[in-house]
C-alpha cells in the first residue's frame, strides 16, 4: 500500500508540475503626460514630442528663417505636409507627429504656419458653406488664403532586429523643407532614435 | 489460468483497442457544408458543440455558416460574442491543465488555434465589407454558396450614409485583426510556423482601398502601406519556413503573390512615390509596367473564392496488448504474448495486428503483473495532403483572369498540428505511463496474498484497469471544421460604371452578380466553391 500512496503522490507532483499560473485582475493608473512609458518600443507619443522639438530647434538654427526674413521683411510660412511611414509592418500615427511639428513651429514664434491640405479641404468646405447660409457680414471670402513659402515633408524609416529574447527598434526620421517657388532644400535633418526591448 | 480466461482477456483486448473514429456529427456538418445546406449544417453544429468548453467553437461555426447564408447580421452577432473570447482564452487555465493532465485533452475549454483566432476578425471585416457594398449598391451578389439550398441574400435598400459607417467599421476591426490579434500571435509564437497571416495584412489594406479615395485619412493611408508591406515580406519568410524540410503537406501560397506585389505598388506610387522608384527597382520590375498604375477613371474588382474544406483532426489509435504468466515454479515455461496495434491516418504501415510470442514470466514482470494489460492512447494527425485543381478563372466586363492562392488555411491546420505533436506526444505518454503505473501498483499490490482468489483479483484489476485506463485516453479532435481549403484572389480593373462578375470552377461556371466600379477604388467580392476534391 506504501508503495500505492507514493505513485499517487507522483501522480500529483506530475499534475501540479504541468499547471501554468494565469495572471489575475487588471489594474488602470492615471499618469502626467511627460511620464516616459515605454511598454513595447513601439514608436510613441514621447518619440514623437522630443523628435519634434530636437528637429524644429535644428531648422530654425540654420540660416534659412533669417535669411527669408532680411529678404521678405516678415516671417517665413511653412506648411506641413505629408510624413511617410516606411515600415516592415509597424503602424504609426504620423498626424501626432506634424501636429507636433506645427506646435514646434508656432511656438518658436520664427515662423507662420498655415494648415495642411486636410485641414484646408475642410475650411474650404466651411467656406462654401458659408456662401450659402452666412450672413454678408460674416462670411468669408474666398481667394485670400495665405500660400505657403516652404514645404515640411519627411519620411520616418522603421528598422526591426530580433534576436532571442531581445528585439532591438530603430526609428531614422528624414524632414525636409523645400522652397515652394524655387524648388530649393533649404534644410535637412535627421534623428535616429534606438531602442532596446528585452523579454 | 484456464484456457477459457486466456480467450475472455484476448477479446476484451481487442474490444478495447477498437475505438469509435471521427464523429458522426463532424462528417455530417463537413457534408451539409459542403452541399450549401446551411441550415442544417447550423442545427448540426448546435448538437455537436453543446458543452460549455466548446462555446467558442460553437460561435466559430455559427458565425461563419451565418456568414454563408448571407445572414451577416447574424454572422457578426456570433463572431462579436466570440471575439472577447478569442483574447481571454489565450491565457493559461489551472483547471484545464490540471484536467487534461490527469484526465485527457478532450477535458479542457477550446481554446482555438492562433490561425483561427485571426478568421474570426476575418469573418468580421467580410461582413462588415459585404454589408457596405449591399447598403451603397457597389456588389449585388447573387449568393455567397452554390444554389440551391443555400439562403439567398437579402435585398438591402440603399443607404450611402450606413454604407459609409460599414467601411469604417471594416477597417477598425480589420485592424483590431492585425495590431492587436497577430502580434498577440507574433509574441506567442516561440518558434511555430505560424506566426503571422500576410493574407490578413493584404485583406486590412483592401479593407482601406475600399474605401471612398476622398474619405480616407492619412492614418489609413499609412495603416494601407504598413500591412502592404508587411503582407510582401510575411508571405516570403512563410512560404520558406511551410516549404522547409519535408513536411508531408503542400504550402499553396506564392512567396509574392502577384495581387499583393500590385496592390502593394499601386499604393506606394501615390503614397510615397520616392520610396516606389527604389522598390519598382529591389521587386525587379520597372516604373512603367502596366500593372503599376491604375488607368485613369478605373476602379478595380477584388474576388476572394473561398475554395473547400479545411482539413480536420482525426485519432490515430496506437496500442500494446499484453498477456503471460509467470511458472509458480522454476521447472516449467509459459508462453504469453504481446500485440501492437494502430488505426487511423499513417497507420498503414501497422495496418494488421502483430502478435508476437514471449514468456510469460517476462509480460507479467515488466509489464502486467496481474497478466494481463491493455496499455492504448490516441493522437490526433491529419490524413494525407493531396492537391487541388488549378485556381479558377473570374470573368468580369468581359476581361478574363486566372485566381491564385493567397491563404493557405489547410497548409496552417497541418504545420500547426505538426509544430505542436512534440508537445502533445509527450503530455499523453507521460499521463498514460502515470494511469497504467497506477493500475500496475494496484495489481501488484492485490497479487500479494499468493493464493488463487489474489490472483484472479491481481489479473481483474490489471485488465480491467488498464483498460479503464486506456478508454479514457481521447485524443482531441476539436477544430474549426468549416473554414475553406484555402482562398484564392484575383485582382481585375475596369472602367466606372456597371459590370457583371462570373467565375468558372472544376465544377462549372457562376454567376456572381454585378459589381458598381468607382474610379481609384477596390469592389470587393467574397464567395465559397467547394469543386470535387
Amino acid at each position: 500500500m506504501s508503495r500505492l500512496a507514493l505513485s499517487l503522490l507522483a501522480l500529483a507532483a506530475l499534475t501540479t508540475s504541468t499547471i501554468a499560473v494565469s495572471g489575475c485582475g487588471k489594474t488602470v493608473e492615471r499618469v502626467d503626460q511627460n511620464t516616459v512609458v515605454d511598454l513595447s518600443g513601439d514608436w510613441n507619443d514621447v518619440d514623437s514630442k522630443q523628435t519634434a522639438e530636437a528637429m524644429i530647434a535644428d531648422s530654425l538654427k540654420r540660416p534659412w528663417a533669417d535669411d527669408f526674413r532680411t529678404k521678405k521683411t516678415r516671417n517665413p510660412t511653412v506648411k506641413v505636409g505629408r510624413v511617410v511611414v516606411r515600415t516592415d509592418g509597424d503602424v504609426i500615427n504620423t498626424e501626432i507627429f506634424t501636429n507636433d511639428l506645427v506646435r514646434e513651429f508656432i511656438n518658436s514664434g520664427k515662423v507662420d504656419v498655415v494648415a495642411s491640405t486636410n485641414d484646408t479641404d475642410q475650411t474650404r468646405a466651411e467656406r462654401a458653406d458659408q456662401d450659402k447660409n452666412a450672413s454678408e457680414a460674416t462670411r468669408k471670402e474666398g481667394f485670400q488664403e495665405q500660400g505657403s513659402d516652404f514645404l515640411l515633408t519627411g519620411s520616418i524609416g522603421v528598422q526591426n532586429d530580433q534576436e532571442g529574447s531581445e528585439k532591438v527598434k530603430f526609428y531614422s526620421v528624414d524632414l525636409k523643407l523645400t522652397d515652394v517657388q524655387s524648388q530649393r532644400q533649404v534644410w535637412i535633418g535627421n534623428k535616429k532614435i534606438k531602442k532596446i526591448v528585452k523579454r | 489460468m484456464t484456457p477459457s480466461r486466456n480467450l475472455a482477456s484476448w477479446t476484451l483486448l481487442c474490444l478495447a483497442l477498437v475505438g469509435c473514429g471521427e464523429s458522426r456529427l463532424t462528417v455530417e456538418l463537413r457534408d451539409q457544408t459542403r452541399d450549401s445546406d446551411l441550415a442544417a449544417a447550423r442545427i448540426t453544429a448546435g448538437k455537436l458543440y453543446s458543452s460549455n468548453d466548446d462555446r467558442l467553437l460553437a460561435g466559430m461555426e455559427q458565425g461563419l455558416l451565418a456568414h454563408l447564408q448571407g445572414d451577416t447580421a447574424g454572422s457578426d452577432q456570433q463572431l462579436e460574442a466570440i471575439a472577447p473570447l478569442v483574447d481571454e482564452l489565450r491565457g493559461s487555465h489551472v483547471g484545464d491543465a490540471v484536467l487534461t493532465a490527469v484526465y485527457n485533452d478532450t477535458a479542457s475549454t477550446y481554446v482555438g488555434k492562433p490561425f483561427e483566432h485571426t478568421q474570426v476578425d476575418y469573418y468580421r471585416t467580410l461582413n462588415q465589407l459585404i454589408t457596405a457594398e449591399r447598403a451603397d449598391g457597389r456588389w449585388l451578389p447573387a449568393s455567397i454558396v452554390p444554389m440551391p439550398k443555400a439562403a439567398m441574400v437579402p435585398a438591402v435598400t440603399a443607404d450611402p450614409h450606413a454604407a459609409a459607417k460599414y467601411y469604417e467599421k471594416a477597417v477598425i476591426i480589420a485592424r483590431r485583426m492585425t495590431l492587436n490579434q497577430l502580434k498577440e500571435t507574433a509574441d506567442a509564437a516561440g518558434g511555430k510556423r505560424y506566426d503571422d497571416d500576410p493574407f490578413a495584412r493584404l485583406l486590412t489594406a483592401i479593407a482601406v482601398l475600399a474605401l471612398d479615395p476622398a474619405q480616407r485619412t492619412e492614418s489609413d493611408q499609412q495603416l494601407a502601406t504598413a500591412m502592404l508591406t508587411r503582407a510582401m515580406t510575411s508571405y516570403q519568410s512563410q512560404h520558406a519556413a511551410l516549404n522547409a524540410g519535408s513536411a508531408n503537406f503542400r504550402y499553396e501560397t506564392a512567396a509574392a503573390p502577384a495581387i499583393a506585389s500590385t496592390l502593394y505598388l499601386r499604393h506606394l506610387h501615390g503614397y510615397d512615390p520616392e520610396f516606389f522608384v527604389s522598390e519598382v527597382a529591389r521587386l525587379g520590375m520597372t516604373a512603367n509596367d502596366p500593372r503599376l498604375v491604375l488607368p485613369a477613371g478605373s476602379g478595380s474588382v477584388v474576388v476572394l473564392n473561398h475554395v473547400g474544406l479545411i482539413t480536420h483532426p482525426q485519432p490515430l489509435q496506437i496500442g500494446i496488448a499484453a498477456i503471460g504468466f509467470s511458472s509458480p515454479d522454476s521447472t516449467t515455461f509459459n508462453w504469453g504474448g504481446i500485440t501492437f496495434f494502430a488505426k487511423g491516418p499513417g497507420s498503414e504501415v501497422a495496418r494488421t495486428w502483430i502478435a508476437l510470442p514471449i514468456p510469460g514470466d517476462v509480460v507479467q514482470k515488466c509489464l502486467a503483473p496481474g497478466g494481463a494489460t491493455i496499455i492504448g492512447f490516441e493522437i490526433p494527425v491529419h490524413a494525407p495532403d493531396s492537391p487541388w485543381g488549378i485556381p479558377a478563372t473570374v470573368t468580369a466586363g468581359g476581361i478574363s483572369t486566372a485566381s491564385e492562392v493567397v491563404c493557405d488555411l489547410d497548409a496552417y491546420a497541418r504545420s500547426t498540428l505538426k509544430d505542436d505533436q512534440p508537445h502533445v506526444l509527450l503530455k499523453t505518454l507521460i499521463r498514460v505511463a502515470a494511469k497504467q503505473t497506477l493500475v500496475a501498483l494496484g495489481a501488484s499490490a492485490a497479487h500479494q496474498g499468493n493464493n488463487e482468489s489474489a490472483e484472479i483479483l491481481s489479473f481483474a484489476i490489471n485488465l480491467v484497469g488498464s483498460a479503464v485506463a486506456t478508454a479514457t485516453e481521447s485524443a482531441d479532435l476539436r477544430a474549426w471544421l468549416t473554414l475553406p481549403d484555402h482562398v484564392e484572389a484575383s485582382l481585375i480593373d475596369l472602367p466606372a460604371g456597371t459590370h457583371s462578375v462570373s467565375i468558372a470552377t472544376a465544377n462549372g461556371p457562376r454567376d456572381l452578380g454585378t459589381v458598381q466600379v468607382t474610379p481609384g477604388r477596390l469592389t470587393v467580392v467574397t464567395i465559397r466553391s467547394f469543386p470535387a476534391h
